[in-house]
């Protein structure tokens, strides 16, 4: 939870960077994949939930609608984290980023902020998003993934959850 | 890694369902609570980010020479010697048009307190513009006061909390405000409607106006500027809010026209604002027990 906190903190600054740019970054992809890759299943699920709502608190979204989406989005990725091969972690947190932009444009659609002519004009936007989601994903879910594991280990809560990705 | 008892997984979504669908049962103001319990914990992570700004800004400005300081010093003192001029002979004209009201009878003008606040927060993309200002319900800032700056009007207030307000701005889909054309000699356009439209990524801020009299056309050969109308009471008059991108175009129904508005590029990177908070008008109507 505090590193989630850690995390909205830090994606704060990284809106506010990019906010001349308009473009709106898939903040939810590095929490989501480490919750579903890194963390036991129902940990995973509060803590997702928990920092789904600091961000919503924040942003322009209805409160709870990061959360009812990402949970979702959770279980489907901890379900193929059990299935498929160790090595795929990767493919999964990628996956897992181009989600993301997705979930937003899904709680945009169901809010009433996309019309059309916005959806056709914008296109490159979306590709651009679901780039970037994949690169911040490459960049950041380490970090996060390590950032949780330190704080695990410094409240002796326990050994460093179970190694995956 | 243990794997996991069959149906488990399937027992974890039927929770995550009942869980989710609880949370949309409750009442909105349980949500309410709850979103401004949420916000106020993250908020000195708003504020320590406003300071982090003005740090860093202030070991950017520490890397200037002495002579760029002396001469930004200098430009400065030109640009304040005419402000100065500029606002003895606003505060002339301020007497003399409240004289001129007084002389007609009309009703008085809404006057603001003026509260300037840094930005802590940017949120801006494609579908909401909205930035948090590092100013709250402790300035005595309320829900539904203007935002404007040295530029024209940036947007309006939408929440207020403890030490921090997130404003909606011009640009948000959801921003709607009264305006005047300028520069409409013949005054005979009146009001008309701005909104403002979703921003594409990478792209310039927008808005549109609609409600122009169908048979408008621009006879002052330049461009048009669309400036705050005073009716809603937000703003003052005249502020600037963009210039019209293309001539008005009829709306299918005949009735009006509409156009595209290109709002300032400044407004995504804004660094301060100021609230306008209104200032009670003293009752003159209420009668003596």
């Amino acid at each position: 939870m505090l590193a989630g906190l850690c995390w909205v903190f830090l994606a704060r600054l990284a809106g506010d960077f990019v906010a001349p740019y308009a473009l709106t970054l898939p903040l939810m992809a590095p929490p989501l994949t480490v919750a579903a890759l890194r963390l036991p299943r129902r940990a995973g699920a509060i803590t997702l939930a928990l920092v789904a709502l600091l961000y919503d608190a924040g942003t322009g979204l209805p409160f709870g609608a990061s959360a009812t989406v990402a949970l979702p989005l959770h279980a489907l990725l901890y379900a193929a984290r059990q299935r498929l091969a160790a090595d795929s972690g990767l493919l999964l947190a990628l996956v897992a980023a181009a989600l993301t932009p997705v979930m937003h444009f899904g709680v945009a659609a169901v809010i009433g902020r996309v019309s059309g002519r916005g959806m056709t004009d914008d296109l490159f936007g979306f590709a651009s998003e679901i780039v970037a989601g994949c690169v911040l994903a490459g960049i950041a879910t380490p970090w996060l993934a390590g950032l949780t594991n330190a704080m695990l280990r410094a409240f002796g809560i326990g050994r460093e959850t179970e190694v995956y990705g | 890694m243990s794997p996991e008892r069959p149906g488990a997984l399937w027992r974890h979504f039927a929770l995550m369902g009942v869980a989710v669908g609880l949370w949309w049962l409750l009442p909105g103001a349980v949500r309410r609570v709850a979103r401004e319990g949420f916000y106020e914990f993250q908020a000195p992570f708003f504020l320590a980010e406003s300071r982090l700004k003005d740090l860093r800004q202030y070991w950017l400005k520490t890397s200037h020479t002495n002579d760029d300081l002396i001469a930004a010093g200098r430009d400065l003192a030109r640009v304040n010697a005419d402000l100065y001029l500029r606002l003895s002979r606003a505060d002339g004209l301020a007497r003399e048009n409240r004289r001129l009201a007084d002389a007609l009878g009309l009703p008085s003008r809404r006057e603001f307190r003026q509260v300037v606040a840094r930005v802590a927060d940017r949120d801006v993309g494609r579908w909401w513009s909205r930035v948090v200002l590092a100013r709250g319900a402790r300035d005595g800032v309320k829900a539904g006061c203007g935002v404007v700056n040295g530029g024209g009007i940036v947007g309006v207030v939408t929440e207020v909390h403890r030490d921090t307000c997130e404003v909606r701005l011009l640009t948000d889909p959801d921003f709607r405000i009264a305006a005047n054309i300028d520069g409409d000699p013949s005054d005979r356009v009146g009001v008309v409607i701005y909104t403002g439209a979703t921003t594409t990524a990478f792209g310039e801020p927008r808005g549109r106006v609609t409600n122009i009299v169908a048979d408008f056309k621009n006879e002052t050969g330049g461009p048009l500027r669309l400036v705050s109308s005073e009716l809603g009471g937000k703003f003052l008059f005249g502020l600037n809010i963009g210039i019209l991108e293309t001539d008005p175009k009829p709306t299918s129904d005949g009735l009006f026209a509409e156009a595209d508005i290109r709002v300032r590029p400044d407004l995504f990177d804004l660094q301060e604002a100021t609230i306008l908070v209104p200032v009670p008008e003293p009752d003159t109507f209420r009668e003596s027990p």
